[in-house]
């Protein structure tokens, strides 16, 4: 049971209209991980998603789902599958959470009584269990967001697949959410999970597959990914002389890597073998605060992204 | 079977909710009204048994052209398509319940148009119940089977809307259910022939026959042929267009 993808390409139109949307993916994701798939809109995530869950053809290139072809075999990767799209839409707003969700059991082929048995448990794994008659028109945007969760469970799947899950869940709800993911992994599942949320990434995901313009640019584990803007650890101080400071450890680690944060602080990027040296040099500076750290996701993100502003 | 009364239950609940009975009940009820009068200023009781079946073929049409012939747009305006076709179900099952459902709710047509014609004093008696149940069955298949032909068509169309209003009074006058197909020119009833609703109602009204039920056979056969055809033109556009669908990215309206 795995994902896998090979030179992966999708792209919309034709000639000069033609929009690449997938440019060679190749992806591998094992049973019992959540990987996620990070990117700025238009980066090829929820295409991606589409072609894996069988809603779009590719142009070109593989993609199977639990050893089955998502072009050749749609009906037997349907099977193994759970897809949950994010959104307002997608639900039948004047039924109940549980009527969508008897529908989606149908819809997955279950017995009447087991697709009022897994609505039910879905309902209460997903916090709905007391609205569950309640039609879903009158639903807060983060409680349809629980239906589309659940719905994308009804059928039992292999793997699950989440398109920007949390978008409009409230933080308790997504802390719920993640402990969620977690059990779905750890029952063996694979997690294929898009989102903008760094700190949701680095909370649930295994690996982390940054996409730009419909090209992975690196697939890593979250504290990985750090490395790929730094491969030092950072040194932040609060100091009494920033020019003496500045001076003193430029020349340890270099100017080029020594930063005026503002407030008379200071970070210095350093290698395992400086760090020790740095830190030495800003105890005899007389520093005021001292921190050693990692880049964040978030930061690896805006290092990748953060040139694109509001472009698409 | 499971899936076909899965499907049938939910659409039952959604038609419930959306407020389809004012469709379904008003056009046959306006229409056997009107034709009630007629009959009745024309000296024709002969009619009898056409103002009854005419209205509720008239509503047959307008649930299949106007709801059935719908529903793969509303699933895609709806955002419910992609998870629809993301299932593991045969989404031309899925959606040959739907339509299938909408077509079995116009039965409530032919009752409402027995009442009124007993309400002008001239109630009609059927002579071979099996006649007209046999005639019910196939009409209800035989627009399951047009609904999935207008389905395509209207998924493929940006403007469905006008397709529907232009196709639905030519229809239901060449298919006899204004007025009877006998009167029509002759040079247009062989067209009337290629319509499933000149044959139902030949099929239906034999059973209100007091003598011998005529021509069952013909139109029974006739019924099954343009099922069959529509049924199977109907599949094969279907699953064309969602085939297209899924090349093009259009399942879903961004």
């Amino acid at each position: 049971m795995s994902i896998t993808t090979r030179e992966l390409r999708r792209w919309f139109g034709a000639g000069r209209d033609r929009s690449i949307a997938l440019d060679g993916i190749d992806l591998d994701v094992e049973p019992g991980h959540v990987h996620g798939m990070l990117g700025p809109n238009g980066a090829g995530k929820t295409t991606l998603v589409k072609v894996l869950t069988t809603l779009l053809v590719p142009s070109a290139g593989q993609a199977r789902v639990d050893g089955w072809d998502v072009v050749e075999q749609a009906r037997q990767v349907r099977r193994r599958i759970g897809l949950v799209l994010g959104g307002e839409r997608g639900l039948h707003d004047r039924l109940s959470a549980r009527e969508n969700l008897r529908y989606a059991g149908v819809l997955h082929e279950l017995s009447r009584s087991e697709a009022d048995r897994r609505a039910a448990m879905l309902l209460e794994r997903v916090g709905l269990a007391e609205r569950a008659d309640v039609a879903v028109e009158g639903f807060s945007r983060g409680m349809k967001q629980r239906v589309h969760l659940a719905r994308g469970l009804v059928g039992d799947p292999r793997v699950v697949f989440l398109d920007e899950p949390t978008t409009g869940l409230d933080p308790v709800a997504a802390l719920a959410f993640r402990d969620l993911v977690g059990e779905l992994a750890a029952e063996g599942r694979i997690v294929l999970l898009t989102t903008h949320d760094m700190a949701e990434a680095e909370a649930v995901c295994d690996r982390v597959s940054l996409l730009r313009d419909g090209l992975v640019l690196a697939t890593e584990t979250p504290a990985s990914l750090g490395r790929l803007v730094s491969h030092y650890e950072r040194v932040d101080a609060t100091v009494v002389d920033v020019a003496a400071a500045r001076t003193a450890l430029a020349r340890l680690v270099g100017a080029d890597r020594v930063t005026e944060l503002g407030d008379r602080r200071l970070r210095v990027e350093t290698d395992t073998g400086t760090t020790r040296a740095v830190l030495r040099a800003l105890v005899d500076l007389d520093v005021e605060a001292v921190t050693t750290s990692r880049p964040s996701l978030q930061e690896v993100y805006l290092h990748h992204f953060g040139d694109r502003g509001m472009r698409l | 079977m499971a899936l076909l009364l899965g499907v049938m239950r939910h659409e039952a609940g959604l038609m419930r909710r959306e407020e389809f009975l004012p469709l379904v009940l008003l056009y046959p009820l306006a229409i056997a009204i009107v034709m009630q009068m007629v009959i009745g200023v024309g000296q024709r009781p002969d009619l009898g048994s056409f103002a009854v079946v005419g209205p509720w073929l008239v509503g047959v049409w307008q649930l299949a052209n106007l709801v059935a012939g719908e529903t793969l747009n509303k699933e895609r305006h709806a955002a419910t398509l992609e998870p629809l076709v993301a299932a593991p179900a045969s989404t031309i099952i899925v959606l040959t319940a739907k339509v299938g459902t909408v077509s079995l709710v116009s039965l409530l047509g032919l009752l409402e148009a027995v009442a009124v014609a007993a309400a002008f004093g001239r109630p009609v008696t059927v002579h071979h119940p099996l006649v007209l149940l046999w005639g019910g069955v196939l009409t209800l298949v035989a627009a399951t089977a047009t609904s999935l032909v207008l389905v395509a068509l209207y998924v493929a169309s940006r403007s469905a809307r006008t397709y529907q209003n232009s196709i639905s009074y030519p229809v239901l006058v060449l298919g006899g259910a204004i007025v009877p197909v006998s009167v029509l020119p002759e040079w247009v009833q062989p067209l009337s022939r290629l319509i499933f609703l000149s044959w139902a109602n030949d099929l239906v009204r034999a059973s209100f026959s007091p003598g011998p039920a005529g021509g069952v056979v013909l139109a029974s056969l006739a019924l099954i042929a343009l099922t069959l055809a529509g049924g199977g033109l109907g599949g094969w556009l279907v699953h064309r267009a969602l085939r297209r669908a899924r090349v093009d990215g259009s399942l879903a309206l961004a």
